[in-house]
């Protein structure tokens, strides 16, 4: 305890961190039932940081080109000492995260927390999980495996559906005409550069709103949080996020041990599309939907029209604190609880359904 | 007879040439646009079938084949035989008819360089074409099997002639028992065929060269092989086989004995894939057929299945230990190159069995068997490399409960 008095004493004479440890000292999370919640934004932000740690240790021996990238991976997992284990908890955790992200979000809009002052909290989350999701899609190419190539073909050739500027999109996110070396080099430098430094900025953004605004009570927990009291923050809080990311460890560990991510095999540009093409599994709801919808709808392309309507419910469910009127003022707002359920059921019963084949 | 035979290609080749020299490749014409409004099918489908057919898209009309005149509007001036109307020829009348055109290279060479022209010549060699020369109008003549008005190109694979149908199109007569019957032909050849190894690779392998009916008997030249001439015919598509056994001793032994040399052990029609059951002296051997345990044939029969039993023993052990090692996750590339290598090892012990030389299918399951070996280290290798991971993740999850209880205690200690 000395040296870590002897360190901060050595920080604020110069940083004057006084205040600073202060705050976090008087800081305070309120305790009610649903306080558990609470813990999904902390556990994202770990698998956030094992994906930083584990993607620089893969980054020393990964090389982005079509004719390297397979085989520099199959040289990760085979030959570089515990490389299977890094490989296999890049992958893992990077799932773990959209999924604790998820959770995250509804347990958000479940608790109205997105409700005035906190609407710039829910932007920068939606922004991140938007950002989670683009690091999977960007990540899933890098191996240059066959469901990858053709995944990545199909989830691109999407974007050609935006009227005016569809094409144009399609040749920026390519690099080309089609699926090419390029469009791997171009989603390494979105994966490894680019994307890195946006989510950040937008961790940062985040975390420093919810530090300014404190954490907030859902409606009618009000008392039960006042009859229990608020937790400190430092220590105790932070003591239970650790015991929640140790969890988190041992879970990505046993799966990365017994259940090691697949590499499948190169991809072949040339070879014919195979069967059961499917995208990461946090975007099989979209894509089950797409090829749900007939191929045209009142003269209207169906993809496009699917497309269409996802972008529209992407851009409502991001106004959700301006259209939430009743929770901006406090009152209670079952439409909006209905909404949130009924999307969750509509994301939780579709990606099961492709899972079990349903849709083959 | 012969000169009736000159009469009509003279009179073909002047219709051809009258065709040409009328300006304009001959098609239809008045036959086509008449039989197309009658109303006895017989009489109409002709003309609808002949819209595809092969002739028809080079230029060449009815009067081809029929004679009469194709300009004409009166159907007593189309149907003169004064104009060369000769009607539906008879099926004798056939192949000298098509071989009229098709025996002609300058003719021919027009429409398709490529195309032989020599079925005519082959044809007279085939037991159709002799028995037609006999007298015997049952036999199958060119429209038996490229069908009358709707003939396609053989490479079209809608023709009864592309290597998919032509079982189909032989079993229109030699699948018919009465027919057969009466030139003591069975007629089970076809469905035999249907459960043979060339029939599965033509039809669920998609393989076109796999043989069908006409790549053992010929097509125009069709003809039965003789006992002589079976290693042969296998020998053009098995050459190593064909090889490996006329250098063996069964070939001598097998002419003395007057047996054909594949069919012998591999039939005819109904050849199934082989299996190294068919080696040693058991019931089901081939071997027993002819030799005892106890004869040097037996020994070495014995000797060559004991070879392939090990090698094809090992190599499934090794296969499914390399198995079991991927559904556990680990990547076996390596593993999977052996595994191939033994396995063509093995393929290629199979082949030298037909030299029956135990040296020789020896060299090549020991190399199956260290190829197998190799496969089987790298299977144990992975093997241990799982015990490792899963003991290296039981000490990490035992590190991480201990903080866990660590951090609960000092949460419990802080609010108490």
């Amino acid at each position: 305890m000395r040296f870590v008095d002897a360190i901060t004493r050595f920080l604020d004479e110069r940083l004057d961190i006084r205040p600073l440890i202060e705050f976090a000292g008087e800081k305070e999370v309120p305790r009610h039932r649903f306080e558990g919640a609470y813990f999904f934004g902390g556990l994202t932000l770990f698998f956030f940081l094992i994906q930083v740690a584990s993607g620089v240790l893969l980054l020393l021996y990964y090389r982005p080109t079509a004719e390297a990238a397979f085989e520099s991976v199959q040289f990760i997992v085979t030959r570089v000492p515990f490389g299977w284990l890094v490989r296999s908890v890049h992958s893992w955790s990077a799932n773990l995260m959209v999924l604790s992200a998820f959770a995250h979000m509804f347990s958000v809009v479940f608790m109205k927390s997105y409700a005035k002052p906190r609407e710039m909290t829910w932007w920068t989350g939606c922004l991140l999980l938007a950002m989670a999701m683009g690091f999977g899609f960007s990540g899933y190419l890098l191996p240059w495996n066959e469901l990858a190539f053709f995944a990545t073909r199909v989830g691109t050739d999407m974007v050609s559906k935006v009227p005016l500027v569809g094409d144009w999109l399609l040749r920026f996110l390519r690099g080309g005409e089609d699926v090419t070396g390029a469009t791997l080099t171009r989603f390494f430098g979105f994966h490894v550069a680019v994307m890195p430094l946006v989510i950040t900025g937008l961790i940062g953004a985040h975390l420093a709103f919810v530090q300014r605004q404190g954490i907030h009570v859902p409606r009618g927990l009000e008392d039960d949080a006042e009859r229990r009291g608020g937790m400190r923050f430092l220590p105790n809080f932070v003591l239970r996020e650790l015991v929640v990311w140790l969890v988190g460890l041992a879970i990505l560990c046993g799966l990365a041990a017994f259940f090691p991510w697949e590499l499948g095999v190169k991809a072949d540009p040339f070879a014919s599309a195979p069967a059961g093409i499917t995208p990461e599994w946090y975007f099989l709801f979209m894509f089950e939907t797409l090829k749900l919808i007939p191929g045209m709808v009142l003269g209207i392309e169906g993809e496009l029209l699917g497309l269409g309507a996802f972008a529209l419910a992407g851009v409502l469910w991001f106004l959700i604190p301006v259209l939430d009127r009743r929770a901006r003022r406090g009152e209670p707002s079952p439409l909006f609880t209905a909404v949130g359920w009924f999307v969750l059921a509509y994301i939780v019963v579709m990606t099961g359904l492709s899972f079990m084949g349903v849709f083959l | 007879m012969r000169r009736w035979y000159v009469i009509l290609t003279l009179g073909l080749c002047a219709t051809i040439v009258g065709a040409q020299e009328g300006g304009g490749p001959a098609t239809g014409g008045s036959c086509v646009s008449c039989h197309l409004e009658l109303d006895e099918p017989e009489l109409r489908e002709p003309a609808e079938l002949f819209a595809g057919d092969v002739h028809n898209r080079g230029g060449l009309g009815c009067v081809l084949c029929h004679g009469g005149d194709a300009k004409a509007e009166e159907v007593d001036e189309a149907m003169d035989p004064d104009r060369g109307f000769r009607g539906a020829p008879a099926a004798g009348e056939i192949p000298v008819l098509c071989g009229s055109c098709h025996g002609d290279a300058a003719f021919i060479k027009r429409f398709d360089p490529n195309l032989p022209t020599d079925q005519w010549d082959q044809y007279r060699t085939s037991i159709h074409g002799m028995r037609l020369a006999e007298g015997d109008t049952k036999v199958a003549t060119c429209i038996s099997c490229h069908g009358v008005h709707g003939i396609m190109a053989a490479s079209d694979p809608r023709s009864s002639v592309y290597p998919t149908q032509v079982v189909a199109t032989c079993a229109g007569c030699h699948a018919d028992s009465e027919l057969m019957g009466g030139y003591g032909i069975s007629a089970d050849q076809v469905s035999r065929y249907r459960r043979s190894v060339h029939f599965l690779a033509l039809t669920e392998g998609n393989d076109l060269s796999a043989p069908t009916c006409n790549d053992c008997h010929g097509s125009h030249g069709a003809t039965p092989p003789g006992v002589d001439s079976i290693s042969n015919v296998c020998g053009a598509c098995h050459v190593m086989n064909m090889e490996l056994f006329l250098a063996s001793p069964h070939a001598e032994a097998f002419s003395a004995m007057e047996l054909a040399a594949c069919e012998a052990c591999h039939g005819n029609h109904e050849v199934l894939l082989p299996n190294d059951d068919w080696l040693g002296v058991d019931e089901e051997s081939v071997c027993g057929r002819c030799h005892e345990r106890d004869d040097t044939g037996g020994e070495v029969a014995l000797a060559l299945r004991a070879l392939m039993d090990r090698g094809a023993g090992v190599l499934l052990n090794a296969r499914s230990k390399v198995d079991d090692a991927e559904r556990a996750g680990m990547l076996m590339e390596d593993s999977a190159v052996a595994l191939e290598e033994a396995h063509q090892e093995l393929v290629t012990a199979r082949t030298q069995v037909h030299l029956v030389s135990v040296a020789a299918v020896e060299e090549h399951t020991s190399a199956a068997l260290e190829a197998a070996e190799s496969a089987l280290a790298d299977a144990a290798e992975a093997r241990e490399e799982i015990r490792f991971r899963r003991s290296g993740l039981l000490v990490a999850l035992v590190f991480i409960l201990l903080a866990i209880v660590a951090l609960v205690l000092k949460i419990k200690q802080l609010e108490r």
